[in-house]
Protein backbone atom coordinates (compact mmCIF):
# COMPACT_ATOMS: atom_id res chain seq x y z
CA UNK A 1 0.00 0.00 0.00
CA UNK A 2 1.64 3.32 -1.18
CA UNK A 3 1.77 5.85 1.97
CA UNK A 4 0.34 9.41 -0.01
CA UNK A 5 1.19 11.68 2.25
CA UNK A 6 5.30 10.66 2.04
CA UNK A 7 4.66 10.53 -1.42
CA UNK A 8 3.43 13.91 -1.73
CA UNK A 9 5.82 15.46 0.64
CA UNK A 10 8.82 13.74 -1.99
CA UNK A 11 6.73 15.10 -5.08
CA UNK A 12 6.68 18.42 -3.42
CA UNK A 13 10.35 18.12 -2.88
CA UNK A 14 11.15 16.96 -6.23
CA UNK A 15 9.25 20.44 -7.71
CA UNK A 16 10.98 22.20 -5.43
CA UNK A 17 14.29 21.13 -6.79
CA UNK A 18 12.86 21.21 -10.78
CA UNK A 19 12.53 24.89 -10.08
CA UNK A 20 15.69 25.27 -8.56
CA UNK A 21 17.58 24.24 -11.24
CA UNK A 22 15.51 25.74 -14.30
CA UNK A 23 15.93 29.28 -12.01
CA UNK A 24 19.98 28.14 -11.86
CA UNK A 25 20.50 28.02 -15.60
CA UNK A 26 19.98 31.81 -15.74
CA UNK A 27 23.88 31.56 -14.67
CA UNK A 28 24.23 30.61 -18.58
CA UNK A 29 23.00 34.47 -19.54
CA UNK A 30 24.83 36.23 -16.73
CA UNK A 31 28.08 35.06 -16.59
CA UNK A 32 28.34 35.96 -20.45
CA UNK A 33 27.10 39.31 -19.46
CA UNK A 34 29.30 39.78 -16.29
CA UNK A 35 32.64 39.07 -18.49
CA UNK A 36 31.57 41.27 -21.78
CA UNK A 37 32.42 44.98 -18.98
CA UNK A 38 35.11 42.67 -18.24
CA UNK A 39 36.77 42.07 -21.36
CA UNK A 40 36.19 45.29 -21.78
CA UNK A 41 38.21 46.87 -18.81
CA UNK A 42 35.96 47.20 -16.31
CA UNK A 43 37.22 46.32 -12.84
CA UNK A 44 36.83 42.92 -11.55
CA UNK A 45 35.63 43.48 -7.90
CA UNK A 46 32.44 46.07 -9.86
CA UNK A 47 31.78 43.26 -12.32
CA UNK A 48 32.00 40.32 -9.74
CA UNK A 49 29.66 42.21 -7.32
CA UNK A 50 27.25 43.49 -9.64
CA UNK A 51 27.18 39.71 -11.32
CA UNK A 52 26.53 37.93 -8.71
CA UNK A 53 23.89 39.98 -7.48
CA UNK A 54 22.13 39.75 -10.55
CA UNK A 55 22.67 36.19 -10.35
CA UNK A 56 21.10 36.08 -7.00
CA UNK A 57 17.82 38.43 -8.40
CA UNK A 58 17.03 36.55 -11.72
CA UNK A 59 17.40 33.29 -9.91
CA UNK A 60 15.30 34.02 -6.93
CA UNK A 61 12.77 35.57 -9.24
CA UNK A 62 12.52 32.24 -11.75
CA UNK A 63 12.25 30.25 -9.07
CA UNK A 64 9.09 32.25 -7.39
CA UNK A 65 6.93 32.08 -10.48
CA UNK A 66 6.22 33.04 -14.14
CA UNK A 67 6.24 36.31 -13.88
CA UNK A 68 9.71 36.41 -12.70
CA UNK A 69 10.58 34.09 -15.06
CA UNK A 70 9.04 36.90 -17.72
CA UNK A 71 10.69 39.94 -15.94
CA UNK A 72 13.92 38.48 -15.60
CA UNK A 73 14.01 37.38 -19.78
CA UNK A 74 12.89 41.07 -20.27
CA UNK A 75 14.87 42.58 -17.72
CA UNK A 76 18.05 41.16 -19.00
CA UNK A 77 17.39 41.75 -22.99
CA UNK A 78 16.44 45.39 -21.87
CA UNK A 79 19.43 45.63 -19.48
CA UNK A 80 21.48 44.81 -22.58
CA UNK A 81 20.66 48.07 -24.56
CA UNK A 82 22.86 50.13 -22.11
CA UNK A 83 25.41 47.10 -22.12
CA UNK A 84 25.63 47.08 -25.72
CA UNK A 85 26.10 51.23 -25.87
CA UNK A 86 28.67 50.98 -23.06
CA UNK A 87 30.80 48.29 -24.86
CA UNK A 88 30.72 50.41 -27.82
CA UNK A 89 31.99 53.34 -26.10
CA UNK A 90 34.87 51.65 -24.63
CA UNK A 91 35.20 50.72 -28.39
CA UNK A 92 35.56 54.29 -29.37
CA UNK A 93 38.20 55.13 -26.24
CA UNK A 94 35.41 57.06 -24.42
CA UNK A 95 35.03 57.05 -21.03
CA UNK A 96 33.41 58.85 -18.11
CA UNK A 97 34.20 63.02 -16.62
CA UNK A 98 34.86 62.81 -13.46
CA UNK A 99 31.83 62.60 -11.06
CA UNK A 100 29.34 65.81 -11.42
CA UNK A 101 30.51 66.28 -15.22
CA UNK A 102 28.34 65.10 -17.95
CA UNK A 103 29.97 64.33 -21.60
CA UNK A 104 29.63 62.44 -24.59
CA UNK A 105 29.87 58.83 -22.00
CA UNK A 106 27.19 59.81 -20.03
CA UNK A 107 25.41 61.21 -22.62
CA UNK A 108 25.14 57.97 -24.50
CA UNK A 109 24.11 56.11 -21.31
CA UNK A 110 21.53 58.30 -20.93
CA UNK A 111 20.03 57.82 -24.26
CA UNK A 112 20.68 53.98 -23.96
CA UNK A 113 18.90 53.79 -20.23
CA UNK A 114 15.86 55.72 -21.67
CA UNK A 115 15.32 53.40 -24.58
CA UNK A 116 15.59 50.47 -22.20
CA UNK A 117 13.30 52.34 -19.60
CA UNK A 118 10.66 52.94 -22.64
CA UNK A 119 11.06 49.03 -23.17
CA UNK A 120 10.81 48.04 -19.41
CA UNK A 121 7.03 49.63 -19.39
CA UNK A 122 6.19 49.37 -23.04
CA UNK A 123 6.82 45.38 -22.09
CA UNK A 124 4.60 45.27 -19.05
CA UNK A 125 1.66 47.01 -20.18
CA UNK A 126 1.43 44.30 -22.90
CA UNK A 127 2.23 41.64 -20.31
CA UNK A 128 -0.85 39.14 -18.99
CA UNK A 129 0.44 38.60 -15.40
CA UNK A 130 -0.40 42.02 -13.11
CA UNK A 131 1.36 44.47 -14.55
CA UNK A 132 2.63 46.45 -11.89
CA UNK A 133 4.31 43.94 -10.19
CA UNK A 134 5.99 43.43 -13.76
CA UNK A 135 6.85 46.15 -14.33
CA UNK A 136 8.82 46.50 -11.04
CA UNK A 137 10.11 43.57 -11.11
CA UNK A 138 11.43 44.15 -15.60
CA UNK A 139 12.96 47.22 -14.25
CA UNK A 140 14.81 45.94 -11.10
CA UNK A 141 16.37 43.05 -13.64
CA UNK A 142 17.13 45.91 -16.52
CA UNK A 143 18.78 48.61 -13.98
CA UNK A 144 20.89 45.94 -12.59
CA UNK A 145 22.14 45.02 -16.35
CA UNK A 146 22.40 47.87 -17.08
CA UNK A 147 24.43 48.87 -14.24
CA UNK A 148 26.74 45.76 -15.11
CA UNK A 149 27.30 46.93 -18.51
CA UNK A 150 28.30 49.85 -17.82
CA UNK A 151 30.85 49.58 -14.81
CA UNK A 152 33.56 49.80 -17.90
CA UNK A 153 32.64 53.28 -18.16
CA UNK A 154 32.87 54.38 -14.36
CA UNK A 155 30.52 55.70 -11.66
CA UNK A 156 29.04 58.21 -13.87
CA UNK A 157 27.73 55.75 -17.10
CA UNK A 158 26.36 53.76 -13.81
CA UNK A 159 24.18 56.26 -12.92
CA UNK A 160 23.55 57.73 -16.50
CA UNK A 161 21.94 54.62 -17.12
CA UNK A 162 20.31 53.79 -14.05
CA UNK A 163 18.26 56.75 -13.18
CA UNK A 164 17.68 57.17 -17.03
CA UNK A 165 16.11 54.06 -16.95
CA UNK A 166 13.76 54.49 -13.82
CA UNK A 167 13.12 57.93 -14.76
CA UNK A 168 11.95 57.45 -18.24
CA UNK A 169 10.40 53.73 -17.12
CA UNK A 170 8.13 56.16 -14.62
CA UNK A 171 7.42 58.67 -16.60
CA UNK A 172 6.15 56.65 -19.28
CA UNK A 173 4.29 54.39 -16.52
CA UNK A 174 1.93 56.81 -15.30
CA UNK A 175 -0.10 57.90 -18.03
CA UNK A 176 -0.09 54.62 -19.66
CA UNK A 177 -1.45 53.21 -16.87
CA UNK A 178 -4.64 55.91 -16.22
CA UNK A 179 -4.69 55.44 -20.22
CA UNK A 180 -5.60 52.09 -20.09
CA UNK A 181 -8.06 52.32 -16.58
CA UNK B 1 -11.82 10.50 -19.08
CA UNK B 2 -13.37 13.15 -20.13
CA UNK B 3 -11.91 16.07 -22.55
CA UNK B 4 -12.89 18.72 -19.76
CA UNK B 5 -11.35 16.94 -16.56
CA UNK B 6 -8.20 16.27 -18.81
CA UNK B 7 -8.01 20.21 -19.97
CA UNK B 8 -8.85 21.05 -15.88
CA UNK B 9 -5.65 18.86 -14.94
CA UNK B 10 -3.51 20.53 -17.47
CA UNK B 11 -4.64 23.37 -16.58
CA UNK B 12 -4.03 22.97 -12.63
CA UNK B 13 -0.40 21.62 -14.15
CA UNK B 14 0.41 24.10 -15.90
CA UNK B 15 -0.72 26.80 -12.92
CA UNK B 16 1.17 24.86 -10.44
CA UNK B 17 4.32 24.91 -13.23
CA UNK B 18 3.71 28.86 -13.56
CA UNK B 19 4.66 28.78 -9.69
CA UNK B 20 1.32 28.41 -7.89
CA UNK B 21 2.20 26.63 -5.09
CA UNK B 22 -1.20 25.62 -3.62
CA UNK B 23 -2.49 24.02 -6.89
CA UNK B 24 -0.04 21.24 -5.77
CA UNK B 25 -2.36 18.80 -4.07
CA UNK B 26 -5.25 19.82 -6.94
CA UNK B 27 -2.11 18.44 -9.19
CA UNK B 28 -1.01 15.47 -7.03
CA UNK B 29 -4.26 13.97 -6.56
CA UNK B 30 -5.49 14.20 -10.03
CA UNK B 31 -2.44 12.59 -11.56
CA UNK B 32 -1.96 9.64 -8.89
CA UNK B 33 -5.12 7.79 -9.85
CA UNK B 34 -4.33 8.33 -13.77
CA UNK B 35 -1.03 6.78 -13.49
CA UNK B 36 -2.21 4.14 -10.91
CA UNK B 37 -4.45 2.92 -13.47
CA UNK B 38 -2.36 3.40 -16.54
CA UNK B 39 0.62 1.11 -15.01
CA UNK B 40 -2.24 -1.47 -13.34
CA UNK B 41 -3.41 -2.02 -17.05
CA UNK B 42 0.18 -2.76 -18.17
CA UNK B 43 1.91 -4.64 -15.19
CA UNK B 44 -0.05 -7.64 -13.86
CA UNK B 45 1.96 -7.26 -10.59
CA UNK B 46 -0.11 -4.73 -8.56
CA UNK B 47 3.10 -3.66 -6.37
CA UNK B 48 4.84 -3.04 -9.90
CA UNK B 49 2.09 -1.47 -11.25
CA UNK B 50 2.44 1.21 -7.63
CA UNK B 51 5.99 1.34 -8.16
CA UNK B 52 6.18 2.57 -11.82
CA UNK B 53 2.89 4.94 -10.79
CA UNK B 54 4.97 6.55 -7.57
CA UNK B 55 8.19 6.82 -10.04
CA UNK B 56 6.90 8.10 -13.23
CA UNK B 57 4.56 10.17 -10.62
CA UNK B 58 8.26 11.61 -9.01
CA UNK B 59 9.96 12.04 -12.22
CA UNK B 60 6.70 14.47 -13.22
CA UNK B 61 7.45 16.56 -10.54
CA UNK B 62 10.88 16.45 -10.99
CA UNK B 63 10.86 17.97 -14.41
CA UNK B 64 7.61 20.44 -14.12
CA UNK B 65 9.04 23.17 -14.20
CA UNK B 66 10.56 22.48 -17.63
CA UNK B 67 6.59 21.53 -19.04
CA UNK B 68 5.87 22.20 -22.13
CA UNK B 69 2.74 24.68 -21.58
CA UNK B 70 1.22 24.05 -25.02
CA UNK B 71 0.90 19.71 -25.25
CA UNK B 72 -1.22 18.09 -22.89
CA UNK B 73 0.10 17.54 -19.54
CA UNK B 74 -2.01 14.47 -18.92
CA UNK B 75 -0.29 12.97 -22.12
CA UNK B 76 3.17 14.24 -20.92
CA UNK B 77 2.68 12.49 -17.44
CA UNK B 78 1.48 8.90 -19.18
CA UNK B 79 4.30 8.84 -21.38
CA UNK B 80 6.36 9.17 -18.15
CA UNK B 81 4.90 6.39 -16.60
CA UNK B 82 5.30 4.32 -19.58
CA UNK B 83 8.97 4.70 -19.68
CA UNK B 84 8.82 3.94 -15.87
CA UNK B 85 7.28 0.61 -16.86
CA UNK B 86 9.54 -0.21 -19.77
CA UNK B 87 12.09 0.60 -16.96
CA UNK B 88 10.69 -1.89 -14.71
CA UNK B 89 10.38 -4.62 -17.46
CA UNK B 90 13.34 -4.51 -18.18
CA UNK B 91 14.72 -4.57 -14.41
CA UNK B 92 12.87 -8.07 -14.10
CA UNK B 93 14.33 -9.44 -17.04
CA UNK B 94 17.57 -8.44 -16.18
CA UNK B 95 17.36 -9.57 -12.57
CA UNK B 96 15.13 -12.85 -13.16
CA UNK B 97 17.35 -15.83 -12.75
CA UNK B 98 16.82 -18.65 -15.05
CA UNK B 99 16.01 -22.23 -14.62
CA UNK B 100 16.79 -25.59 -16.49
CA UNK B 101 13.18 -25.95 -17.55
CA UNK B 102 12.77 -22.33 -18.90
CA UNK B 103 16.59 -22.56 -20.73
CA UNK B 104 15.26 -25.58 -22.09
CA UNK B 105 11.63 -24.15 -23.27
CA UNK B 106 13.94 -21.41 -25.14
CA UNK B 107 15.71 -24.20 -26.72
CA UNK B 108 12.80 -25.98 -27.61
CA UNK B 109 11.23 -22.51 -29.06
CA UNK B 110 8.79 -22.71 -26.29
CA UNK B 111 7.22 -19.18 -25.59
CA UNK B 112 8.98 -17.91 -22.21
CA UNK B 113 7.73 -16.23 -19.02
CA UNK B 114 7.99 -13.02 -20.24
CA UNK B 115 5.87 -14.31 -23.22
CA UNK B 116 2.98 -15.49 -21.25
CA UNK B 117 2.75 -12.40 -19.13
CA UNK B 118 2.88 -10.22 -22.50
CA UNK B 119 0.11 -12.26 -23.81
CA UNK B 120 -1.85 -12.16 -20.58
CA UNK B 121 -1.29 -8.40 -20.23
CA UNK B 122 -2.55 -8.04 -23.84
CA UNK B 123 -5.25 -10.46 -23.17
CA UNK B 124 -6.11 -8.47 -20.11
CA UNK B 125 -6.48 -5.18 -22.35
CA UNK B 126 -8.62 -6.48 -25.20
CA UNK B 127 -11.02 -8.31 -22.25
CA UNK B 128 -11.21 -4.27 -21.22
CA UNK B 129 -11.88 -2.74 -24.23
CA UNK B 130 -14.33 -5.47 -24.80
CA UNK B 131 -15.61 -4.47 -21.58
CA UNK B 132 -16.79 -1.16 -23.20
CA UNK B 133 -18.79 -2.66 -26.69
CA UNK B 134 -22.20 -3.31 -26.63
CA UNK B 135 -23.27 -6.81 -24.80
CA UNK B 136 -24.44 -8.76 -27.71
CA UNK B 137 -20.55 -8.35 -29.28
CA UNK B 138 -19.28 -9.69 -26.10
CA UNK B 139 -19.71 -13.63 -26.69
CA UNK B 140 -18.91 -13.27 -30.35
CA UNK B 141 -15.47 -12.00 -29.28
CA UNK B 142 -14.95 -13.62 -26.33
CA UNK B 143 -15.04 -16.72 -28.24
CA UNK B 144 -12.66 -15.15 -30.56
CA UNK B 145 -10.06 -14.96 -27.97
CA UNK B 146 -10.37 -17.80 -27.14
CA UNK B 147 -9.44 -18.95 -30.55
CA UNK B 148 -13.00 -21.16 -31.55
CA UNK B 149 -13.34 -21.27 -35.52
CA UNK B 150 -16.69 -20.33 -37.28
CA UNK B 151 -18.37 -22.42 -39.42
CA UNK B 152 -21.18 -20.24 -40.32
CA UNK B 153 -21.57 -17.43 -42.41
CA UNK B 154 -23.67 -15.14 -40.18
CA UNK B 155 -21.41 -15.58 -36.97
CA UNK B 156 -18.20 -14.50 -39.52
CA UNK B 157 -20.03 -11.93 -40.53
CA UNK B 158 -21.12 -10.86 -36.41
CA UNK B 159 -17.48 -11.28 -35.70
CA UNK B 160 -16.29 -9.31 -38.70
CA UNK B 161 -18.50 -6.17 -37.30
CA UNK B 162 -17.97 -6.53 -33.56
CA UNK B 163 -13.57 -6.64 -34.26
CA UNK B 164 -14.31 -3.16 -36.43
CA UNK B 165 -15.82 -1.76 -33.32
CA UNK B 166 -13.29 -3.88 -30.88
CA UNK B 167 -10.68 -1.52 -33.27
CA UNK B 168 -12.16 1.39 -32.66
CA UNK B 169 -12.45 1.31 -28.70
CA UNK B 170 -8.74 0.20 -29.04
CA UNK B 171 -7.67 3.13 -31.37
CA UNK B 172 -9.16 5.59 -28.83
CA UNK B 173 -7.83 3.81 -25.58
CA UNK B 174 -3.95 2.75 -26.74
CA UNK B 175 -3.78 5.27 -29.80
Amino acid sequence: MVDLDALARRARRAAEWSRVRMACRIAAVVAPLTLVPLAGGASLAACGCLGVALFAMAAFLRWRDRVGVEATRDGLLLGAVPLVAALFLRGCDLECASLGAVGKAELACFVAGAVAGLGVTWRALHSSAPRARRWLLTLLVASMTAALGCAGLGIGGVLSAVIALSLVASVAWVPAVLRTR
Amino acid sequence: MTPARRRAIHDAMVRFADGERAAFREVFDALWPVLLAFTSRTLTIGADAEDAAQRGLLKVFDRIADMDRARDGVAWAVTIAAYEVMTLRRQHQRRREHSADALLAVADGDPSPIDHILREELRTAVRLAIGELPARDHPVLAEALDEVVLSGETERKRRFRAFGRLRDVWRKTHG
